[in-house]
């Protein structure tokens, strides 16, 4: 096996196949977009890693953020100025209101849920 | 300050004394850290982490806020600081490679350095009671809305029906 095609990581099997085929490979490795194409592989690693910090640091700077205000801003209000024993006072006045309506509906003798009381105890009981 | 990455706490000693000193000399709060307590028996731990909640107590620190602690153990303890069973359990978010920082990057960290101190200055133990206290109301209507819900749907259907 040529030793510039030993270099490239790729697996045995595959220099296998390509036997007959080294000069051709030998070429390529040697010529300028290979290399070009390796230079800038390095490069955007090297870049990536250089953001990564900085954008863990902004992530961290944005949670934080939201942190105090949720604890110092939001909660406090939530606690001082609770409206949840309001809003349940108004549910509960209009679930009694929306209760009377329903069963006002159901207790008439001609609802569909008199009819269908009437013909279950009808075909069970007579 | 520091990047803030996992930071583990040496555990030479378990003496109450020694683990107030360990607490001080650590940066609790300041830097996501951990205890790993993975070679102590159950018990051992049990006594441990109730002395660690009274002297982080004593020293005005939250074991969830800014930053926080975790108890590596393989044992499940009822306790305020949350436990995971290995190390690589941990969130990774607080893994990161060490590297010296930049200009811009250092730029940041002093930005986040006054709001951990922000946040640490505020009364974090009240706030998070205050805060579950008002969870039973909102459960509450929580369920008021949802029975209300339900009725105003069969009060709707029946009308429907009828027309």
């Amino acid at each position: 096996m040529s030793k510039k095609i030993g270099n490239i990581n790729i697996n045995n099997d595959t220099v296998k196949n390509l036997k007959g085929f080294e000069d051709v490979f030998e070429d390529y490795v040697e010529s300028e977009e290979y290399k070009d194409l390796e230079r800038r592989k390095g490069e955007n690693t090297k870049v990536g890693e250089q953001h990564e910090l900085q954008r863990f640091l902004e992530e961290e700077n944005a949670r934080l953020t939201g942190l105090e205000v949720f604890l110092s801003k939001k909660i406090p209000l939530k606690t001082n100025f609770s409206q949840s024993e309001k809003l349940i006072q108004m549910q509960m006045e209009r679930k009694k209101v929306i209760k009377d309506k329903l069963f006002g509906e159901l207790k008439k003798l001609d609802s569909a849920f008199q009819k269908n009381l009437a013909q279950f105890f009808n075909s069970h009981f007579s | 300050m520091k990047i803030p990455i996992f930071e583990e706490i040496p555990l030479s000693e378990m003496t109450a004394e020694k683990l107030r000193i360990i607490v001080s000399d650590s940066r609790i709060g300041k830097v996501p850290c951990y205890l790993n307590l993975t070679n102590l028996k159950k018990d051992e731990a049990e006594k441990l982490i109730v002395n660690l909640e009274q002297i982080i107590l004593e020293h005005n620190l939250h074991p969830l806020f800014p930053y926080p602690l975790y108890i590596v153990s393989p044992y499940h303890f009822k306790s305020s600081i949350p436990t995971v069973r290995t190390v690589k359990d941990l969130p990774e978010h607080y893994f990161k490679k060490v590297k010296r920082p930049n200009n811009k990057e250092l730029q940041l960290l002093n930005k986040l350095s006054l709001k951990v101190d922000k946040i640490k200055n505020l009364d974090l133990y009240k706030i998070i009671n205050e805060f579950q206290d008002s969870t039973e109301s909102q459960r509450r209507l929580y369920n008021e809305t949802k029975e209300l819900y339900f009725l105003e749907t069969l009060h709707r259907k029946l009308i429907e029906k009828k027309k």
